[in-house]
């Protein structure tokens, strides 16, 4: 098995090759670091000099965009329509009046007040926003609407799991883990599938279980990690586009099996955003799901399809 | 260039290959699936802090309580999902 770690888009990659260790195998892994390289300068918002910034800029009038941006945010909208906007691009204005307006890294916990209001939107429905979003085919220009700056997030991520995935297994088994987003080829050259560690939010040294993962993707969405203080209250990153502002909801953490590692991203979102009552009954109305939700209060609940992947010792 | 034969606007086959986000989203590869899936019309609706789930005392039938794992031995992973790193 060959391992590979490093540091991109905010968030530690793990790669891992299920392959002899040839010098063939060193040269292939030593090109990926700079595949995200490429995919965060083209997508980050936190970059002024980034494609993603660039677009925003230019709300309200058609730009061109690359390749790699046109098909992220397809994907970005697939999410939103497949979470009737729950999951959506659309959010980053709400974001940065959250106080989440710079790279994680350089929040501050216990941040200084910051000179924002403390009513950060209003309500509205979902799944309006992001149908504003035009896109010519012929061209692959986009145009943003001119309030509405994107924010390509957790999706950006699975897409760029799911992307090495593609270009990595035709080499062999292989596993992609960025930031908790994973994305997994097929089983080990001997049938075995990949075990997969839920960290626990109340105790992130520990595991609280173990997933055995064939094909597909892996996700977790939680409050635990990336939050802040704003004017002396508590924000996360995980925004309720219903109401523009940080979930109000009893799961801390939701991991979520599916067919790839952007429906696993968007699933975990939608199944926080909504609580472990209505998120346990949107995840059993979806066959292809499956998934671990840790409560407030410390509870660990599942859907019915979680035992097909828990670990049996 | 689609912005000038946008604004134009005088011949009706110049703006069909203009989509809107929600009609690219039911086509994308992968997602396949979920076009087909009524997105759950109901999350729309607003929620507020009354009415964010809590945990019941009494487990819905989509609820099921996972046992106790420090009572089992895990195997080691070869990686672990988390809130993004």
């Amino acid at each position: 098995m060959q391992r590979l770690e490093f540091r991109a888009m905010g968030s530690q990659i793990v790669v891992l090759l299920d392959v002899e260790a040839t010098p063939e195998a060193a040269v292939l892994l030593d090109a990926v670091p700079g595949w995200f390289a490429e995919w965060e300068q083209c997508l980050s918002r936190f970059r002024p000099a980034s494609e993603l910034a660039h677009l925003n800029r230019k709300a309200g009038q058609w730009v061109p965009v690359s390749p790699v941006l046109w098909d992220v945010l397809q994907h970005a909208l697939a999410a939103a329509r497949a979470s009737a906007g729950l999951v959506t691009p659309a959010l980053l204005d709400a974001l940065e009046m959250a106080g989440y307006d710079r790279s994680f890294e350089y929040l501050l916990p216990a941040g200084a007040s910051a000179p924002h209001p403390a009513t950060i939107g209003s309500r509205r429905n979902p799944d309006d926003d992001w149908q504003a979003i035009e896109l010519d085919p012929r061209t692959h220009s986009i145009r943003v609407p001119a309030d509405m700056p994107l924010d390509l997030g957790g999706i950006a991520k699975g897409w760029a799991a799911q992307q090495a995935l593609q270009r990595l297994a035709v080499h062999g088994p292989v596993l992609v883990n960025v930031g908790g987003d994973i994305a997994v080829s097929g089983p080990w050259r001997d049938g075995t599938r990949w075990p997969i560690g839920v960290m626990d939010p109340l105790a992130p040294e520990q595991q609280l279980d173990v997933l055995m993962v064939a094909t597909g993707g892996v996700a977790t969405s939680g409050r635990e990690y990336r939050r802040w203080q704003l004017n002396g209250v508590w924000q996360h990153h995980i925004l309720d586009p219903r109401t523009r502002q940080p979930a109000a909801t009893d799961v801390l953490s939701a991991t979520i099996i599916a067919p790839s590692a952007c429906e696993a991203e968007m699933a975990a979102k939608v199944t926080l955003i909504l609580g472990s009552g209505a998120g346990l009954d949107w995840l059993e109305e979806r066959t292809a799901l499956a998934g671990l939700l840790v409560l407030e209060d410390g509870t660990v609940v599942s859907s019915h399809r979680l035992p097909d992947y828990r670990w049996k010792g | 260039m689609a912005q000038s034969t946008r604004r134009k606007g005088t011949n009706t086959n110049d703006v069909k290959h203009l989509l809107l986000a929600g009609a690219v989203a039911a086509t994308i590869a992968g997602w396949g699936v979920w076009a087909s899936q009524d997105a759950a019309s109901d999350l729309t609706t607003t929620p507020s802090r009354d009415n964010v789930s809590a945990p019941a005392v009494e487990q819905p039938v989509s609820r099921r309580v996972v046992p106790n794992t420090t009572t089992r031995t895990l195997p080691t992973p070869v990686t672990v999902t988390g809130s993004s790193r």
